[in-house]
């Protein structure tokens, strides 16, 4: 069994269908792209993953667990959003560490996490700037 | 259901009072009757109350509009610097409330060399005052908009002098914000009461001024004339969402209480 | 040498086109500034003035000593009472209503609540009065259908008048609560779904959503609408006037007595008092101003 797997997802919006019978197995560690014209479903399989929409049929497995019915912040999935959907109220360390404080590490590593990524992405110094 | 029951009460305590002041008027003896509304149409002094506020509104209107629209490209295309002070200045007027303005301008205005008091040029000036915050900002929102500078340099390319463009270029572009400044300044002047009564009173009493004078006597003509009152400021209101869906940027009506 | 001789005529000439152009732009700047010096700027002058002079002559604080007298106070005391009270109750529904329409169930209703709330925004002053005094008046319909029902009358039973302080609350509430909902839906709006779904994503339930991005970003233009409305009563004149016949102790009535009157007429009083209304409206305002510039960040 993979690790996570997609089991015939079925989506309508409205008259729309925008899923029929999805089904798509992932490997731990694997790297998978979803290629497709738009319109064609990419992101509401995603969002299905996520957990933002519910399947009209059809489950989503992670490890073997179903995860129809657990909500989005239980999940415990990364996922960027097409607009980056940064916190306006927040300046730029504290967008990149809020995943982290949610998360109730220790703040001594929420700010070392937060400088590595910062260093990582060439921005060392941009930490306190507000993302408009 | 519960934002539905919200909504629904919200709906229901702005129409009761109207529901009030229309059966007042359109009841008499549980029998319907336009009776009261049909007063206005043999009263002269109506007639002529009325005509002083539209003259009001044209000239504030008028005045006001072509000020801000004149000043505002002017700063734009000859003193971008001073824009954060024509900002200031156009906001002022909501800092002063009508009672305090009136103050100042009967001090100033009552005894020559500039006795203006109790004159409709006085009541203009003043109202074109209070209309400075939305003409200001139906006109800026309009200039940045259309990208004022490029069209204005494009025309100056071809030729066109400072007024050519002002007036063959930027104003029909700005056209939209101006009419809902217009329409804006257009309900204000036709609602206003409070500088009417401190500046001219009866000297020349405006269509506000009447209904409120009616009232004491004949409570069932001045509601009716209340009424009409409401009309006027729902129509002004219904042409300003009209004109400013075509208007960039929102903008939001000053009343006056 | 050369170059000297030939530039000198040419800076006088740079130099006199730019005092040209200095003076023109001062021109058509001219309108405009006399107008507003005229009558905006020296009214509001001639009343600081006349505020600080003294009826001896000079200047001193006479004025405003005469204007901490009980019956001033306790006027200010009632403006801010009315104001705060109507800004809070519409602060509070007009959001309700706001979110519910550019958030909630009500989206598809947004175009009708917002005609609706432009409309009825500009409904004040005289003819809202007697709008509310054909409802709730003595002979109201409402009164009279409450004592039909209930058999107890708000008049004569439960002591209520529209005359009264509850009866301008009323009557404010009703132009606080749409001129609200116009702030607060474009507030709402801003509040993006997909904030909602990144907060879910990192692991944050609805409570803490709301802790941490929707309250911080929903605060600053709410609390700033919230000053806009106390400012937008504290000024109010005309539906007091019509509303209370002077049975109401309020700072721009007092004004209006003071400047009216042909036996209480005190303009240096009256300069007084409007010099507290305005610094208490500047203030508002400038609540209003602090807390937009920081919602406009986000805010389109």
């Amino acid at each position: 069994m993979a690790f996570l797997e997609l089991e015939g997802l079925c989506k309508t919006f409205g008259h729309a269908a925008a899923l029929s019978d999805v089904t798509l197995s992932v490997e731990r560690g694997e790297l998978v792209s979803l290629l497709g014209p738009s319109g064609c479903g990419k992101t509401t399989t995603l969002r299905i993953v996520a957990g933002f929409e519910t399947p009209d049929r059809g489950r989503v497995l992670l490890d073997g667990r179903d995860l129809t019915g657990v909500s989005p912040e239980r999940r415990g999935f990364g996922m960027v959003f097409q607009q980056y959907s940064l916190f306006p109220n927040m300046t730029a360390a504290q967008n990149i560490g809020y995943g982290l404080r949610v998360a109730r590490r220790p703040s001594q590593e929420v700010r070392r996490r937060v400088g590595e990524l910062l260093e990582l992405i060439g921005l060392p110094d941009a930490g306190g700037r507000y993302p408009h | 259901m519960i934002q539905r029951l919200v909504v629904a009460l919200f709906f229901l305590y702005l129409l009761l009072p109207l529901s009030g002041i229309l059966g007042f008027t359109l009841l008499d003896g549980g029998r319907l009757t336009l009776a009261h509304y049909r007063q206005s149409l043999g009263d002269g002094e109506f007639g002529a109350y009325m005509a002083h506020s539209l003259v009001l509104a044209a000239g504030t209107v008028v005045l006001g509009v072509s000020l801000m629209t004149f000043t505002t490209f002017w700063v734009h295309t000859r003193a971008r610097a001073l824009k954060p002070l024509l900002e200031l200045t156009a906001f002022l007027p909501f800092v002063v409330p009508a009672v305090t303005l009136a103050l100042g301008l009967i001090q100033l205005y009552s005894h020559p060399p500039l006795a203006l008091t109790g004159t409709a040029a006085l009541l203009v000036l003043a109202y074109t005052v209070l209309t400075l915050p939305f003409a200001y900002r139906a006109v800026e929102n309009g200039l940045a908009a259309v990208d004022s500078r490029t069209l204005s340099e494009a025309a100056q390319s071809l030729g066109a002098g400072w007024w050519r463009r002002f007036l063959t270029v930027i104003v029909p572009n700005l056209w939209p914000g101006i009419t809902s400044a217009a329409l804006l300044g257009f309900a204000l002047v036709m609602g206003e009461f409070t500088l009417a009564l401190f500046l001219v009173g009866s000297a020349y009493e405006t269509y506000p001024l009447y209904l409120n004078q009616v009232w004491r006597t004949d409570p069932k003509y001045g509601a009716a004339l209340a009424v009409l009152s409401f009309l006027i400021t729902w129509a002004s209101s219904v042409a300003i969402l009209w004109a400013s869906r075509r208007a960039p940027g929102q903008m939001q009506g000053a009343a006056l209480r | 040498m050369n170059t000297v001789a030939i530039r000198r005529p040419g800076m006088h000439a740079a130099r006199r086109g730019q005092v040209m152009r200095l003076f023109g732009t001062a021109a058509g700047l001219a309108p405009f500034a006399v107008f507003v010096t005229l009558f905006l700027i020296l009214p509001v002058a001639q009343m600081v003035a006349g505020a600080f002079a003294s009826p001896g002559g000079g200047a001193g604080l006479d004025n405003f000593r005469r204007a901490l007298a009980p019956q001033y106070l306790e006027a200010f005391r009632t403006s801010v009472a009315l104001s705060v009270e109507t800004a809070l109750v519409g602060a509070v529904a007009g959001t309700a209503v706001a979110y519910a329409v550019a958030q909630g169930e009500l989206r598809h209703r947004r175009t009708l609540v917002i005609t609706f709330c432009t409309v009825t925004s500009n409904f004040a002053g005289v003819p809202l009065a007697f709008a509310f005094i054909t409802t709730l008046g003595v002979v109201g319909w409402v009164t009279v259908a409450f004592q039909a029902v209930f058999h107890v009358s708000l008049y004569n039973d439960l002591g209520f008048t529209i005359y009264s302080y509850l009866g301008l609350v009323l009557v404010y509430t009703y132009f606080q609560l749409p001129l609200m909902v116009l702030l607060a839906v474009p507030a709402c709006a801003a509040l993006r779904r997909e904030w909602q779904e990144a907060a879910r994503n990192l692991g944050a339930g609805a409570w803490r959503f709301w802790r941490d991005i929707g309250v911080p970003v929903l605060a600053p233009p709410l609390i700033g609408a919230t000053a806009l409305l106390f400012a937008n009563a504290f000024g109010a004149y005309a539906t007091a006037y019509s509303l209370s016949s002077g049975a109401i102790n309020l700072v721009p009535l007092r004004i209006g007595t003071l400047i009216n009157g042909d036996v209480s007429f005190d303009a240096g009083l009256a300069n007084a008092l409007g010099v507290g209304m305005t610094v208490v409206i500047a203030a508002a305002i400038l609540v209003y101003q602090a807390a937009n510039r920081r919602a406009r960040r986000w805010m389109r």
